[in-house]
């Protein structure tokens, strides 16, 4: 018995051996391609053409090789790209060009096509849904104008890995100037299945064509509106900042204002701290969508001298500012209501507020949404100038 | 050697609240509701310390006694014999349940590759081995590692509070009672109804009355643990999301920018789901052994687990049947079970009372 017992033993750490030595599971780092941004586009013949940026670590900490302060001619990163009928497809595909498999999981950005943001999101967005382990945090980029290819083979003068900077460039973007906004792979998804939101993805265009692009020849500035999952229209950057308001999100930014009191002559507004709060009211049984802003901020810069201290001028300054702000939403409003695009999420409102009218409401809401009335209302405080209650005066 | 397993209040709470926990973390059973998931929690808790208060009450009227004893006493030799195989079959069917479960969690995040048999085995082999050690060494190790279920949960819920969305809890019942009402049953059986195994297992306490206090507060504890998930799952993805979710837990730990928490969801599943499957298997054996009229269960350990493997694996061939079966048919599969069977017993052991009192 006892001799048998361990004949047993040997034989089950034996068996362990030969199962410790190979791991089904086994993902070794080092034989994995770590992406840090990934582009997807539709090619004419309607499939899916996948690109990646892969990084290389080994050319990562060093800037200049060679004797004599030569700098490196390589590029910190690889674009590779494949195509496929779907993005699973095109991502296996594109290990006939690697020698290591892909993981996705690392990503900061995705960038999506025109082309496939006019003929829909889901084709390509189910993917990241499904996959485990994806980036569902990755911020979405519409380029628009160039092929992908050529926005993802930009450098960056900033940081190693190009997407790394522009991604940073849509965050600082959003809280300092107003012109572009996060979007997240996860909060689009959420806003493409409410039937009372829209998504509103920020765009990335060349906006001066070069041999050797770098990231500064970029525009990251404007959104695209979308109904559904398909696009319907683009907003500038003062329409984009106009959303940013209403949607309570600006952190802070510039209004660049005329001179209430001089011809031709500008007045820099720049605000801290806006508060944004959106309604809906129906009247009659149509929509009426209330905006209200309360901005306040400081004076920073003035051309053809303001002394605020003299409270008429404080308040046509204020006027003036009040009156810049509320045409920038209203054009945010009217072109939105073209393009029947809820991007406010005024029907998420009506829900809420309206239970049983948006039940019968919903299903015709692009067209409501479109021909609903608006009022906007502005508050503005200007609480400093500066060091200075008024500029130096050429004498 | 029955008769002589002592464990202590404190492991006997720790038992039953990761019993609760299990794989409801993963599975999150209130989600079917949408965004009034935490209404149908709450409801099904309520129910649970309704049923707990059943349990409690048989066993305090029949102290010192497993389940197994109880129904021979209330039903006679030969109908309780065969209400307790029924027991015993249905102990070591949620084994094979919570190994699938187990199993198809660790299968999709983790180990895509590995054959689901392997995953299950392993784990199958660890459970084994508590058992053939005892339930005192299971109490002693549950002491150690479980707070630690604990310590997880409340760190993710830190973690996505930037993620919160209170608008993702309204509006409140807009597609009106019936789907939280199916919800709320879903939770009331997986995992609150489960807790009649521990008829199995209350005799292993010193004290009876103790029994009483214990039982509560796990129930009240791991259900404020498990409401404060589900609010989180609901708050962080939104009900559009979360009902389309297999296992919800899974996304919603990809939130927190640059960690990824999804390793720790996956270790409390772990916590929760052995000793689930530890207390499932130990009550089966148990059972066994008593209906055999036997003494020592050790010899049953290594054939129910691997019945309870075999069974998670045959009886469902893939994650569809699973999903189908554990949100439509399974509570009427259990009714009988943590229900009607348990108020039968109460209601003889009642009247039992009452003619021998005259």
């Amino acid at each position: 018995m006892h001799k048998n017992k361990k004949t047993c033993f040997l034989a089950l750490v034996v068996g362990i051996l030969f199962m410790i030595t190979g791991c089904w599971d086994n993902r070794d780092v080092t034989k994995l391609n770590f992406i840090t941004a990934l582009g997807l586009d539709k090619t004419p013949e309607g499939s899916i053409e996948l690109t990646v940026e892969l990084p290389r670590p080994s050319l990562m900490g060093k800037g200049q090789v060679g004797g004599g302060g030569q700098e490196s001619k390589e590029k910190p990163i690889t674009i590779v790209s494949a195509q496929g009928e779907t993005v699973l497809a095109a991502a296996r595909n594109l290990l006939e060009k690697l020698e290591k498999p892909v993981i996705l999981s690392k990503h900061e950005l995705l960038l999506v096509s025109e082309e496939l943001a006019k003929s829909g999101l889901m084709e390509v967005l189910d993917f990241f849904e499904r996959k485990p382990e994806s980036n569902m945090t990755s911020q979405v980029l519409i380029v628009k104008g160039s092929p992908i290819k050529k926005i993802m083979e930009t450098e960056s003068e900033q940081e190693k890995i190009p997407s790394i900077h522009i991604a940073n460039c849509i965050t600082t973007n959003q809280n300092r100037l107003g012109s572009s906004k996060e979007s997240r792979i996860i909060d689009l998804l959420r806003e493409i299945s409410n039937s009372g939101q829209d998504p509103l993805i920020p765009t990335i265009e060349i906006s001066q064509e070069k041999e050797e692009l770098k990231v500064k020849d970029m525009l990251i500035s404007g959104t695209a509106a979308f109904r559904g999952d398909r696009l319907a229209g683009y907003l500038t950057a003062t329409q984009t900042r106009g959303w940013l308001l209403a949607e309570n999100k600006a952190k802070g930014s510039v209004f660049t204002v005329a001179n209430p009191l001089v011809k031709d002559q500008k007045v820099s507004f720049e605000t801290y701290r806006t508060i944004g709060k959106k309604e809906v009211e129906l009247i009659d049984g149509q929509p009426r969508l209330i905006v209200q802003l309360k901005v306040s901020g400081s004076i920073g810069e003035s051309q053809g001298g303001l002394d605020l201290t003299q409270p008429d001028q404080l308040a046509l300054l204020q006027a003036e500012i009040e009156k810049t702000i509320k045409e920038e939403v209203e054009s945010t409003i009217s072109t939105v209501q073209e393009y029947q695009t809820d991007i406010f999420g005024f029907g998420e409102i009506m829900r809420r507020k309206y239970r049983s009218e948006w039940q019968k409401m919903k299903d015709d809401w692009p067209e409501l949404f479109s021909k609903a009335s608006y009022q906007i209302e502005v508050e503005t405080r200007i609480n400093r100038s500066g060091y200075i209650r008024q500029g130096t005066k050429s004498e | 050697m029955i008769r002589d397993t002592r464990i202590s209040g404190y492991q006997l709470s720790l038992l039953m609240m990761s019993f609760i926990f299990g794989s409801s973390a993963i599975v999150a059973p209130a989600a079917t509701a949408g965004q009034d998931a935490w209404l149908a929690f709450i409801l099904g808790w309520l129910g649970g310390l309704l049923l707990m208060w059943l349990y409690v009450t048989i066993y305090l009227d029949n102290p010192s006694r497993t389940l197994i004893e109880i129904l021979r006493i209330c039903f006679g030799k030969y109908l309780g014999s065969v209400l307790a195989l029924l027991y015993i079959a249905y102990f070591l069917h949620l084994a094979s349940f919570v190994f699938r479960d187990y199993g198809e969690y660790l299968t999709l995040t983790t180990y895509t590759l590995t054959p689901i048999a392997f995953t299950i085995g392993c784990f199958a082999l660890l459970v084994a081995y508590c058992l053939k050690k005892g339930l005192e060494v299971t109490g002693r190790a549950a002491e150690i590692l479980i707070p630690y279920l604990f310590i997880v949960a409340i760190i993710v819920f830190l973690t996505l509070i930037p993620e919160y969305e209170l608008k993702n809890l309204t509006p409140i019942l807009e597609n009106g009672f019936a789907p939280v009402a199916d919800s709320s049953l879903r939770v009331l059986t997986f995992p609150f109804g489960e807790t009649v195994i521990f008829l199995m297992i209350f005799p292993a306490l010193y004290s009876a009355r103790k029994v009483e206090r214990i039982a509560f507060l796990s129930v009240s504890i791991m259900g404020f643990t498990l409401l404060s998930i589900t609010v989180r799952e609901v708050l962080s993805l939104g009900p559009d999301l979360l009902i389309r979710l297999v296992f919800p837990p899974s996304i919603s730990t990809e939130l927190t920018p640059k960690i990824q928490f999804d390793p720790l969801i996956a270790v409390n599943l772990l916590l929760g789901g052995w000793i689930k499957i530890t207390v499932c298997l130990y009550a089966a054996v148990v059972g066994i052994t008593q209906l055999l009229g036997l003494d020592d269960y050790r010899h049953f350990v290594l054939p129910a687990a691997i019945l309870a493997v075999g069974l998670s694996l045959w009886t469902f061939n893939n994650i569809f049947e699973l999903m189908h079966i554990s949100q439509k048919l399974y509570y009427y599969y259990v009714i009988p079970f943590q229900v009607i069977i348990p108020v039968f017993i109460l209601v003889i052991t009642k009247l039992k009372k009452v003619f021998k009192a005259k």
